[in-house]
Parts: C-alpha cells; sequence; structure tokens
C-alpha cells in the first residue's frame, strides 16, 4: 500500500541534509554569535570591569541625582530627546546621567557631582558582536534575529534526523575515534539543553524581527503607522503639557516609596528616564524590578513636576505584554543574580561548543579536506585571540577596535589557510589568544590603581588568567595530537588526517 | 532548605531516567515504569521549584536544574568505551561547496531559506494575528513568537527540498496571498 506520508526513513535522511546545510551556512555567524552571547550574559560585570575606578555606592540621594540631572541639562547646547539615569543595583552599584548621544554619559559621584565619562566600549564591541554582528543597526538585527530563526529550525531538524536521539541520551563514548566523541558531545549537549536553546532561539529572533513585525503590524492594522502598532504592545506614552523646566526627579523618586505596591516595596527604582527633556513635553518614567518576576521591571510615571502620573501595568497587564517584557531576562539570564549568569554562561558556552561541534562533524565525514576545514579552524580558535586582542587595543591602549576584531579574524583565518594544517593553526592561535590574555592582565593591573578595584574586577580578570590557562592546555594538546594521532582515526585510501575535531 | 529539597528531587528524577535507560534492552520491561517514574518526578520538582521561587523563576530554575543534572549524569555516568564496530569512522558523506553550480545551488538555497521563507513567515504570522480572537496585544505577540517558529520550519524545508524551484514557487505564492489578504481590501 502506498501512503502520502513519506518514509520514516526518508524523513530521517532529508531532515539531516536539511540539519547539515542549515548549520552550514549559519555556522561560522552562530558561532560568533554564540560566543560574544556567552561572554555578553556578564556584560555589567564587563563594564564594571573596564572602568573599574568609578565611585561606586549602594543607594542613591535623590537630591544628589537631581544635582547630576541639572547639571547635565546645563552643559547640553539642545535638550536631549531623552535623559537616562542609571540607579544603583547590587548587579551595578554606581549612578549614571546619559543621553543617546556619543560622550555623553557621566558617573555620578555620593555628592551629585558628576565624574569621569562612561565610556564601556569593549563591553558595547562585544554587545554589538552579538545583536548587530558589527552591522549597521537594521542590517544587523535583521540578520541575527533570522538566525535565531534558523537555530529553531535547527533544534527541530536535530531531533527530526536524529531518531536515536532520546535513545541515547546518557550515552557519550569517549576513547573512540575523535568523531564518535563530537557525535556524542553534539548530540547530548543538544538533547538536554534543548529547553534553553528553543528559549535562545524565540527570544534572540524576537530582538531582530520585532521591528520588522512592527511595521508590517503599522501597514496592515494602523494605516501605515508603526508607532500606533507599537504603542499598542507597549504601553503609550502620557499626554503632558509643562513649562519645560527642569525635571523634578527628586521628588519622582521620593515619590516611590508611597506609589509602589507593598509586594514590590522590597526593589528600590533600578532605572530613569526623562522623556522629552525640558521640554513642556517631558515626563520621568521610574523602572522598579519586580522580585520574583522575569518582566524587565514595572514603569512609573510621574510628570516634570513629580506628581504620579500612573505606571504602564508591564506586570499584570495583558498576558502578551508580560510575556514579550520577560524575554530580555530569560535571553540574558538576568534574573537570579550571580549564579544564574555563571549557568547562564555555561548554556551558552554550550550552544557555542554545539555549533563548532556540528560543523566539525560535517567536515569531517566529507570526502575531501579542503580549505574550509581551514578556513573553519581559523574562526573557531581566532575568534577568542581577536577578542583577546580588542580588549588589548581598546582598554589598554585606547583604540577603537571593531576594526581590530575582523581584520584579526581575517589574519588568522588567513595563518590557518597558510599553514594548512589544522592541529598547528590551533596550537597556534591558542598560544596567542594565552599570551594576549597575559599580555592584557599584567597591563590591566599597571593601568589601574590596584588598591581601588572592585572585587569583580579582580574576578574577571582571574577568569582571564584561567582561559588564558586553558589555551595553554589546548595548545599544549594540539602538539601531542600531530604527534600521537589515534590509530582507530587514521583514514583509508591515503586521505590526509586533518579531519580532526577543531 | 527549600533549593536543596528542589534540586534532590531534580537529581531523583535523572536518575530514575537513567536507570530505566540503562535497562532498556533488559528482560522484564522494568525500563518503561522507570521512565515514566522519572518523567513525573520531573513534574513534581518542577512543582516544587515553582512553590519556593515563584512560577517565572521557578519553571525557569526547574529545566536549568534539569539540563545540568542531566549532563553531570552523562559526564560521569553515561561514557562509554565504544565497541570495537563503533570505533571505525561513522560514513562519509559528500560535502563541497566546490564548482560554480554548486555555488549557484547553495545561494539559490540560502534565498529561498532566507529573503523568500522569511516575507512568507513574517507575513503569514502577521495574517494568523488577524484572525485571531484575542485582544491586540496578546495577537500581536503570539504573531512576535510564532514567526520565527515558522521561518525555521520554512528554512529547515528549503534545507532538506530536492526540488528548490517548487519550493520557491509554493513560498512566494504564498508570501503574495498572505500580503493580498491584509492590504488589499
Amino acid at each position: 500500500m502506498t501512503s502520502w506520508l513519506p518514509r520514516f526513513s526518508t524523513v530521517v535522511k532529508k531532515s539531516l541534509a536539511g540539519h547539515a546545510w542549515l548549520g552550514l551556512v549559519g555556522g561560522g555567524l552562530m558561532y560568533l554569535i554564540c560566543l560574544s552571547g556567552t561572554l555578553a550574559v556578564f556584560y555589567q560585570e564587563w563594564e564594571r570591569w573596564e572602568q573599574p575606578e568609578a565611585h561606586e555606592l549602594q543607594r542613591a540621594d535623590p537630591a544628589s541625582v537631581q544635582r547630576a540631572v541639572a547639571t547635565v541639562l546645563g552643559r547640553l547646547p539642545t535638550p536631549p530627546p531623552h535623559l537616562y539615569v542609571g540607579l544603583p543595583t547590587e548587579a551595578m552599584p554606581r549612578v549614571t546621567v546619559s543621553t543617546e548621544e556619543e560622550h555623553q554619559a557621566w558617573f555620578v559621584g555620593p555628592d551629585g557631582a558628576l565624574g569621569e565619562q562612561v565610556a564601556h566600549d569593549w563591553t558595547h564591541l562585544l554587545l554589538n558582536l552579538h545583536i548587530y554582528l558589527h552591522l549597521p543597526s537594521t542590517l544587523g538585527l535583521t540578520v541575527v534575529g533570522s538566525l535565531g530563526a534558523m537555530l529553531f529550525g535547527l533544534i527541530v531538524s536535530g531531533f527530526l534526523a536524529h531518531p536515536r536521539i532520546i535513545t541515547d541520551a546518557f550515552r557519550l563514548r569517549l576513547g573512540g575515534s575523535m568523531h564518535l566523541e563530537q557525535v556524542d558531545l553534539h548530540n547530548r549537549l543538544s538533547v538536554w539543553g534543548a529547553p534553553f536553546h528553543v528559549i535562545m532561539a524565540l527570544t534572540g529572533a524576537y530582538f531582530g524581527l520585532a521591528g520588522t513585525l512592527f511595521f508590517l503590524f503599522g501597514a496592515a492594522f494602523h494605516g501605515g503607522d508603526t508607532e500606533a502598532a507599537t504603542a499598542a504592545i507597549f504601553a503609550a506614552e502620557p499626554k503632558v503639557q509643562g513649562d519645560g523646566r527642569i525635571p523634578n526627579v527628586e521628588r519622582a523618586l521620593r515619590e516611590i516609596g508611597r506609589v509602589v505596591p507593598a509586594g514590590a516595596a522590597a526593589t528600590s527604582p533600578s532605572f530613569m528616564t526623562v522623556h522629552d527633556a525640558g521640554t513642556p513635553k517631558q515626563f520621568i518614567e521610574v523602572e522598579v524590578v519586580q522580585p520574583g518576576r522575569l518582566i524587565w521591571a514595572e514603569y512609573y510615571r510621574f510628570d516634570a513636576d513629580g506628581s504620579y502620573l500612573g505606571r504602564s501595568d508591564y506586570s499584570d497587564g495583558p498576558a502578551g505584554r508580560q510575556v514579550i517584557y520577560s524575554s530580555y531576562r530569560i535571553h540574558f539570564g538576568n534574573f537570579g543574580g550571580v549564579p544564574v549568569k555563571i549557568l547562564y554562561g555555561l548554556l551558552g558556552l554550550s550552544l557555542t561548543v554545539i555549533s563548532v561541534t556540528g560543523i566539525n562533524i560535517w567536515l569531517a565525514r566529507r570526502k575531501t579536506r579542503d580549505y574550509l576545514n581551514d578556513l573553519w579552524i581559523g574562526t573557531v580558535w581566532g575568534a577568542p585571540a581577536a577578542l583577546a586582542l580588542t580588549a588589548v587595543t581598546e582598554i589598554l591602549l585606547n583604540v577603537p577596535s571593531t576594526a581590530v576584531f575582523w581584520i584579526s579574524l581575517l589574519v588568522a583565518t588567513a595563518w590557518a589557510l597558510r599553514l594548512k594544517d589544522p592541529a598547528r593553526a590551533r596550537r597556534d592561535l591558542c598560544a596567542t589568544t594565552a599570551a594576549l590574555l597575559g599580555v592584557f592582565v599584567v597591563g590591566y593591573l599597571l593601568k589601574f590603581d590596584t588598591t581601588r578595584l572592585p572585587i569583580v574586577a579582580w574576578w574577571m580578570n582571574g577568569a582571564l588568567a584561567a582561559t588564558a590557562i586553558i589555551m595553554i592546555a589546548i595548545a599544549a594538546g594540539s602538539s601531542k595530537t600531530i604527534v600521537f594521532a589515534r590509530p582507530s582515526e587514521q583514514i583509508p585510501h591515503g586521505d590526509l588526517d586533518h579531519t580532526r575535531a577543531v | 532548605m527549600n533549593l536543596l529539597i528542589a534540586l534532590v528531587t531534580t537529581g531523583a528524577a535523572v536518575t530514575a531516567l537513567y536507570m530505566s535507560w540503562r535497562r532498556r534492552h533488559a528482560p522484564g520491561g522494568a525500563a518503561r515504569p522507570m521512565a515514566l517514574a522519572g518523567w513525573l518526578l520531573a513534574c513534581l520538582a518542577a512543582m516544587l521549584w515553582v512553590r519556593f521561587r515563584g512560577p517565572e523563576h521557578g519553571l525557569a530554575y526547574a529545566a536549568i536544574a534539569l539540563t545540568f543534572v542531566a549532563w553531570a549524569v552523562v559526564v560521569l555516568a553515561g561514557r562509554e568505551t565504544p565497541r570495537p564496530g563503533e570505533r571505525r569512522r561513522l560514513p562519509r558523506v559528500a560535502g563541497t561547496i566546490a564548482g560554480r553550480a554548486a555555488i549557484a545551488r547553495t545561494l539559490g538555497r540560502v534565498f529561498v531559506a532566507f529573503p523568500l521563507a522569511g516575507a512568507a513567515s513574517l507575513l503569514a504570522s502577521v495574517l494568523i494575528a488577524a484572525g485571531l480572537p484575542w485582544g491586540t496585544v496578546n495577537r500581536y505577540v503570539f504573531a512576535i513568537m510564532v514567526a520565527p517558529i515558522i521561518w525555521g520550519v520554512l528554512a529547515m524545508w528549503a534545507g532538506m527540498t530536492e526540488t528548490l524551484a517548487r519550493t520557491a514557487l509554493v513560498l512566494t505564492g504564498a508570501s503574495a496571498a498572505c500580503a493580498a489578504l491584509l492590504f488589499i481590501r
């Protein structure tokens, strides 16, 4: 009897082809996004580490914040569309005042005086790699968002292509061929990490595709008005009419204690925005983190005099609004303090390893060995080296380093292509990364006053030093690989044994 | 203490699943009840996480704990030496992007998987949102969440199809139909 349904074996075979193809097309970019995303989990810690001498405080005095806001508005030639005030939290115990423009961000001291300029350029380089791949913003968001969708496709095709993935759920065959090890590592990390990977794919795609979807909602349902579509999901801005005086943020901050419901009172405000600052339409929005919730925050609004207007209802509004407002914390693991961040870092690392082992498996199963093997090893081991180099150039030498990252990645792949020896390329690039990290940590300790370093700076430098040691160990292992290739991996018919695991 | 109880329950769930996996070939059919017990314990663990940490954080912790405990069991107990037959390399596949025809084929597939499947999925999800009987916010958010799912599945289809031209035609037609239903009134 013939059936219109394809045979199961055909589905498996085709799914495997689709899985391999999708992985291959997105491979390099997916790897860069996963690697930078793993590091970006700790973006607040990186920011504190990048400017370790900024003043840190546990609580902001509303009067000091008022003085800082007045000083910044007095300094600017024209009123900014938005004035942002970062308030101290456990993860970021600093006060900042900033606008959208570059070089208009300052730390604030306990007395409200403006301190050094905020310059988290290396952290932003990392975040921009993760969010935009350093492309122009709309294009970058769309490309990264589409890769989120591809990741979902890879997860689905991965399960369809591997009918034994559940049967083998606990199997990790080590000591055989490196290929078999890579397959098991890829599948075990994938199957048990699947819930996390699905969440990453969908929330990542949302960040990238939201702009396009809001445009379509506007075109289809709001007569071409994208802003109206956006306002339908996110609370619309209140209509206020004032006189454009310096906004009374001090009163707004004092009022928060009165208007926040008792259940959320344990949390102090984390951020404040003055919309249309210095104009008659200005109003103040104060973010208060909601304990036990995944929504980013509840937003309390005040007019320019600091009188309470109402809240945005992110915490108890429509379910859809709560879901969309929870995506950021779920994506970046920003909901359980440092322990959850460490777990998220490890989950991100697992996704990075999955993206690498996936391509390794494909490369190893080919009948041929060509430039793709070298290109891939140059990308995989060149990216950490390139990031380490940007830390040296950006933080120690104050050189804008986006171009440095891509040029050094290009040089790394060119080096691997020239060597035509994956093991040696891996050894050289790991040794380079270790050397750069060593130079960086020493340079960092010489550049900054070690007596003023916050504990987080020591932790981050310790992590970098540990990474350098791991890189040295991998480099040493790479040397052994060349000499002691396992007999089981000898490829018959005279093929070169260069398809080892990256 | 509460966290410890939830963590131990998660550990018990994964251990039961592991024991079931170990006995999957054993006679007597003990594997199935063990697997069922494992999944029930996983549900109980999730309920405990929710009870101790609230529904949102609790579910997140439950999923994270299950993942890490399972990985730990894989590393500690699931390691095995491959049988002699498994030591040889897995079957080779043809895989190269050399040659103009292969490059053109790959570029064509990329075009179908990215812009074509992307357009079809975004337009289809907005059309679905238009037909849902919910409030505006929930309809829009549903579309936002479902769009990457549709796109991912369509891209997977583009990757596995042997009739790329037909796939391209179907996606173009679907996009055009969705756009017509949305914008032509």
